[in-house]
C-alpha cells in the first residue's frame, strides 16, 4: 500500500512522509540547504539525475515492449506511444533544468517535479499495462467467439453421428457466459486508463479510476479463465460423447 | 366317253391339288400364328428381369443400412477434425490469457514498487 500526500508542499513531502528513496534524499538536501554546502547539491543533482534516468530506462523498455504486442490496437498504441512520448520529452528538459540549477530549494522543487509532475510509476506505467491487458482481453474474447463457432460445428456433426452431445453444450454454455462477462466487465477499462494524467491523479478522482479500472480488468481475467476451463471441459465431454459411438475420437 | 371320263378325273385331280395350297393358311389348327409365338417368348421371367423396383427386400435393407454407416463414419470424421481444430483456438486463447496475467503481475510491481509516491 503505497501512501501518497499529493496537495501537501514538496518541503513537506520531503521533509519524511514519502516512501522511497528519492524523495527522503531531496529531504535531507534541504536540510543541507541552510548549512549552505555546495557538495549536497551536487549530490541531490546526481540523485535527481539518476531518478530521471531510472525512469527514462522503464519508459523505454515499456515501449519497446509495447511495439511488440500484436493485440494492441492502432488507437491504443498512438495514444500510448503518445503518452511516452510527452512523458520522456518532459523529464528530459527536467533533467536540463536540474543541472542547470544549482540554488538548493529550487532544486527540491525541481527533483519533486520527477514525481508529482510525471507519476511514471503510478499512472504511466500502470495505464500501459491496463491498456494492453484491456486488449488482450478483447482478442482472448475474439477467440473464444471463435472457439465456440468451431466448438458449435462439431457438435452439430456429432449430433449427426448420433452422439449424446447435451453435457457438451451445457458446459459450453456456460463458457460463452463467461466470455460475456469478461467482456462486460472489460468494457470501459482501456477508455478510463487511457484518461488518467499526472494532474488527476494528484488530485484524486485519477488513482481511483486507475483502481476501479484494475479490479475490472482482474475480474475479466478470471472470467477468462474460467471460460477457458469449461471450453475444456465442453471439448472433453464432446470427445467423450463421439468415443461413446465407437469412433474413433481424437 | 373313255376320253371324257380321263378329262374329268385330270380336272378333278387338278382342283383337288391347286386350291388346297392356297387355302392352307387359312385353315384353322394347320399352324400356330406367329403372333402367339412371338407373345409367348416375351412373356416376363424372374431370372431376366433387373429392375430396381423388383429386387429383394432383404437386399434393399442392407444397402441403405450400408448408406447410413458411411454417414456416420463421415459425420464422426468431420467431428474429429473439429475437434483438433478446437485445441489450437483454446491455445490461443490461452496465450492471450497468460499475457493478460503478465500485464497484471507487471501493474502491480509498477504500482508496489514506485518511488514516485
Amino acid at each position: 500500500m503505497t501512501i501518497r500526500f499529493p496537495r501537501l508542499t514538496s518541503a513537506l513531502l520531503v521533509g519524511g512522509l514519502t516512501i522511497g528513496a528519492t524523495a527522503p534524499a531531496f529531504a535531507q538536501e534541504e536540510e543541507a540547504d541552510t548549512e549552505g554546502d555546495t557538495e549536497h547539491v551536487v549530490n541531490l543533482k546526481s540523485r535527481c539525475q539518476q531518478a530521471i534516468e531510472r525512469r527514462l530506462g522503464d519508459l523505454h523498455r515499456t515501449q519497446t515492449r509495447i511495439d511488440g504486442i500484436e493485440v494492441l490496437t492502432e488507437e491504443h498504441e498512438n495514444t500510448l506511444d503518445g503518452i511516452i512520448d510527452s512523458t520522456e520529452s518532459g523529464l528530459a528538459q527536467l533533467s536540463e533544468d536540474i543541472a542547470g540549477e544549482d540554488n538548493r530549494r529550487e532544486l527540491v522543487q525541481l527533483c519533486t517535479q520527477i514525481a508529482t509532475s510525471y507519476r511514471v510509476y503510478l499512472v504511466v506505467l500502470p495505464q500501459t499495462h491496463l491498456t494492453v491487458g484491456a486488449d488482450r482481453v478483447d482478442a482472448a474474447a475474439a477467440r473464444g467467439d471463435e472457439l465456440i463457432d468451431t466448438f458449435d460445428t462439431a457438435v452439430e456433426a456429432a449430433i449427426a453421428a448420433g452422439a449424446d452431445v447435451d453435457a457438451a453444450v451445457a458446459l459450453r454454455d456456460q463458457a460463452v457466459a463467461h466470455l460475456a462477462i469478461a467482456e462486460s466487465s472489460n468494457s470501459g477499462v482501456a477508455a478510463g486508463a487511457l484518461g488518467v494524467t499526472p494532474a488527476s491523479y494528484n488530485e484524486g478522482p485519477g488513482e481511483v479510476i486507475l483502481d476501479t479500472v484494475r479490479g475490472a480488468l482482474r475480474a475479466a481475467h478470471a472470467e477468462l479463465k474460467a471460460g477457458v476451463e469449461d471450453g475444456k471441459a465442453a471439448i472433453q465431454a464432446l470427445r467423450d460423447a463421439i468415443g461413446d459411438l465407437g469412433g474413433p475420437a481424437v | 366317253m373313255k376320253r371324257i371320263a380321263i378329262i374329268l378325273t385330270v380336272i378333278l385331280s387338278a382342283a383337288a391339288c391347286g386350291p388346297r395350297d392356297s387355302a392352307e393358311p387359312e385353315a384353322p389348327g394347320d399352324f400356330q400364328p406367329p403372333s402367339s409365338i412371338t407373345t409367348g417368348s416375351q412373356e416376363p421371367s424372374p431370372s431376366t428381369d433387373s429392375s430396381p423396383t423388383t429386387v429383394a427386400p432383404s437386399e434393399a435393407s442392407g444397402t441403405e443400412s450400408a448408406t447410413s454407416a458411411d454417414d456416420t463414419q463421415e459425420a464422426l470424421a468431420e467431428a474429429n477434425e473439429t475437434l483438433a481444430l478446437l485445441d489450437d483456438l483454446l491455445a490461443a486463447m490461452n496465450a492471450e490469457i497468460d499475457g493478460l496475467g503478465s500485464d497484471l503481475a507487471a501493474d502491480a510491481t509498477a504500482t508496489t514498487s514506485a518511488d514516485d509516491s
